[in-house]
């Protein structure tokens, strides 16, 4: 088996097993260390791509391989690590849409898509900042709605998998996309033209 | 939004979603009971979901690429008519069709001399056109770097330049010819080669489905060529798939291959650390594990595997690894085993399988070592097969016991029916090679000598060890060797282990039909292991490997699986 360059990856790994195994303070060291690389991943993609679509599901699975020794973890570790790498994801992309909107006054926002193939012309991805605005608006009367969106959008996750981090059933997780995704729409759609 | 109000909403949403469209007024009307609120939050979303569909799409990968790329059309560039992306040439005016050109470079001349006639491909890094080279009026493939990709960005511009310098040493038949490389006065960085009339294998595997065996080892055995000579010159490919391999058109239909795209080779010699696209280049499906691990070692033994795995898909029709997402495709590229190939077509010579998974072998060591081992380990799998079937084309049919012909191949490859079988045939097979997972270096050569020289001393000599290691294999051995099987001289059994695969040989020291069922529970119980595996149950995933070892202490697969397994479990016992 190959041989492993990153003093990290054990340490990425065993804090992931220790986190499933229940240890909070777990979760405290691994969301630096994940981040980091996915900071480092997304800007390497951004100055590359900077007028491509990024595709975050590419990010975070890169982030994965990186950080996580496959051998070691199964995949309910792995879970987890989705589930932090969502939400670091959903941060570091915002953060990068407010940064450059800053810099380019009146720009679109920075889009993304998490398709991996090119979709039909009418799926426009989203304005990024609105989007995260929305997802804070969602969250404060329905937060595990909020999430789904974040696991699935920004963690490029299946419903099964995100049933996994969720500890829900698929069905239920399906049916609550369905709304989640509803709702964003039609909230996206009061006042943004990009829909 | 009140939380309460957001509960009904979501109660109600739910309930009308289960029902068919015609439906829904009645019950909401029912449902919100005069509630004019309700009701329009309902409404709205219910509204708002149809359109849903293409927002915020999930991750997945696309099984069929070509999908989604044939919603494009193109265009002949000369009467605009419209035609499918498969399509390469206007049926009115023979003018090579182009895609509709994002660069806008069509009609113009690139560095005074290119003349661009039609866009033919567009990927990740740039395009390729059709241009004809206007100093010796001659037709070329003209690549360029997507514009805004190389502006401003040295490393790509470096590693574009790079493709056409390592592309630029390789003089190989079948190896695309790269004629010239350079950038514009406006910075867009180009190379061209060879123009060639063909069809990649991409697009032939998608119409065709799958090949015969000889066009499939055909096609193989000159990506092995190219690859081997790439590798003499230290350049190994690192995406090698079917849409990189081109099927030029010949007068007498036969496959001419050239390999494309040496484009992100990178040179043995160089250090990786200075890469920084290091893990993710490479297409998932057609990369090899330590080409997807942190910190993996790739060398040219990455390319075989991906020629593992190009070979898997003209035999089988299909890749080996099918799944709904990335991650779950990683998973399985990094630590499942191909599902065999004779499980979907059954007629698939065990020798051609042995040798997939060989190629596949997660492990760089176990796979052919370089492409020239590959084509030699080929050439003698095709002379045995070849040595098969006109035996079995001169031999009248013998009828065999029933076990025995359980695992006998129809068609082309059915073994010869030994009894009809002359010494020197049988001679002949009986010195085939053993298949033991590693390199037999120079066992040809050394066979060879054997069947020239007839030393049968030194053949007993050989065979002697392998017979002993073949009853280890068996942990039930009940000898009922000759009951209605044909006679065969028994000194020279033990060493064709590999016409004792089949089940059709008979062995004077085990019965065969055991041996068949042992490989058989063995493979069982690794599928039963690798399931409670997945679950995460890995004590009793443990056991079945354990137990599946014990029927065949060969099998691989389980053998890793063991060791997997055992990692993990020391791993959870030490947190």
């Amino acid at each position: 088996m190959p041989e492993k360059s990153s003093p990290q990856i054990p340490e990425v790994t065993g804090l992931l097993i220790a986190w499933g195994g229940g240890d909070r303070d777990a979760l405290e060291q691994l969301t630096p260390l994940v981040d980091v690389e996915l900071r480092r991943i997304a800007e390497a993609y951004l100055s590359r791509e900077s007028d491509q679509l990024l595709q975050t599901t590419a990010l975070v699975n890169e982030a994965w391989m990186r950080l996580i020794d496959w051998q070691k973890s199964n995949w309910q570790s792995r879970a987890h690590f989705f589930g932090v790498a969502a939400s670091l994801m959903r941060k570091i992309l915002v953060g990068e849409a407010r940064r450059r909107r800053r810099l380019k006054r009146g720009g679109d926002g920075f889009q993304v898509s998490l398709s991996e193939v090119d979709l039909a012309p009418s799926a426009k991805p989203p304005d990024l900042i609105a989007l995260d605005d929305a997802l804070d608006a969602l969250a404060e009367f329905d937060e595990r709605k909020s999430r789904i969106i974040e696991l699935r959008f920004f963690g490029g996750l299946s419903v099964a998998e995100t049933a996994e981090v969720l500890k829900s059933s698929e069905r239920t997780v399906a049916r609550e996309w369905e709304l989640a995704k509803s709702w964003l729409y039609r909230e996206l759609s009061n006042d943004s033209p990009v829909l | 939004m009140d939380k309460d109000q957001w509960q009904r909403i979501e109660t109600i949403f739910y309930a009308a979603m289960e029902l068919p469209q015609g439906e829904r007024h009645e019950f909401l009307r029912q449902a919100c009971a005069g509630d004019e609120a309700l009701l329009g939050e309902v409404l709205t979303l219910l509204d708002a979901n149809r359109r849903t569909e293409t927002f915020l799409p999930p991750a997945a990968l696309s099984p069929t690429p070509s999908a989604a790329s044939s919603m494009r059309m193109k265009h002949c560039p000369k009467c605009g008519k419209i035609y499918p992306t498969l399509t390469r040439v206007c049926q009115d005016d023979r003018e090579i069709l182009s895609l509709k050109d994002p660069y806008q470079l069509l009609g113009s001349t690139l560095a005074d001399k290119y003349k661009i006639l039609a866009l033919v491909g567009v990927g990740g890094m740039g395009a390729v056109y059709c241009a004809q080279h206007l100093g010796i009026d001659r037709r070329v493939a003209l690549k360029i770097l997507q514009p805004n990709l190389a502006i401003g960005n040295e490393y790509v511009l470096e590693l574009f330049t790079r493709e056409a310098k390592l592309a630029g040493r390789l003089t190989h038949e079948n190896i695309v010819d790269v004629k010239d490389a350079g950038q514009t006065s406006d910075g867009i960085a180009y190379i061209t080669m060879e123009w060639l009339e063909g069809r990649t294998l991409d697009e032939e595997l998608a119409s065709q489905g799958r090949f015969d065996f000889q066009r499939a080892t055909g096609i193989l055995k000159q990506i092995a060529s190219a690859l081997s000579a790439a590798h003499a010159e230290r350049i190994i490919h690192r995406d090698l798939k079917p849409a990189n391999i081109m099927l030029l058109d010949t007068p007498d239909r036969s496959d001419h291959v050239k390999v494309l795209d040496f484009g992100i080779g990178k040179i043995l010699s160089e250090t990786t650390a200075n890469s920084p696209v290091s893990a993710l280049v490479g297409t998932p499906q057609y990369a090899c594990p330590e080409q997807l691990t942190v910190g993996g070692h790739v060398d040219g033994r990455s390319d075989i595997y991906s020629l593992g795995v190009i070979f898997y898909r003209m035999l089988g029709g299909e890749l080996p690894f099918k799944c709904s997402s990335i991650s779950e495709l990683l998973q399985l590229q990094l630590t499942s085993a191909p599902p065999p190939l004779s499980a979907i077509r059954p007629e698939t010579p065990p020798e051609i399988e042995a040798l997939i998974n060989r190629m596949m072998a997660k492990d760089p060591v176990e796979r052919p070592q370089s492409a020239s081992e590959l084509s030699r380990l080929l050439d003698r799998i095709l002379a045995e097969l070849k040595v098969y079937e006109s035996a079995t084309t001169n031999v009248r049919p013998a009828k065999l016991s029933p076990s025995a012909t359980t695992n006998v191949r129809p068609a082309k490859f059915s073994p010869p029916e030994l009894s009809h079988v002359s010494v020197a045939e049988t001679r002949v097979f009986q010195t085939k090679p053993v298949w033991r997972g590693k390199p037999f270096l120079g066992s040809a050569i050394v066979l060879a000598m054997v069947i020239v020289a007839g030393i049968y001393g030194l053949y007993r000599y050989r065979a002697q060890p392998v017979s002993e290691e073949r009853n280890s294999v068996v942990p039930t051995p009940t000898a009922s060797p000759s009951q209605s099987v044909p006679t065969v001289e028994p000194t020279a059994t033990p060493g064709s282990e590999l016409v004792a695969g089949k089940g059709v040989l008979p062995s004077p020291t085990i019965n065969q039909a055991q041996l068949l069922a042992n490989q058989k529970k063995a493979a069982e119980l690794l599928k039963q292991a690798q399931a409670l595996y997945k679950q995460g149950d890995y004590q009793n995933a443990l056991r079945a490997c354990d137990e599946s070892l014990k029927f065949n202490p060969r099998l691989t697969e389980a053998r890793q699986l063991q060791q997997k397994i055992t990692e993990i479990l020391r791993v959870l016992n030490n947190r």
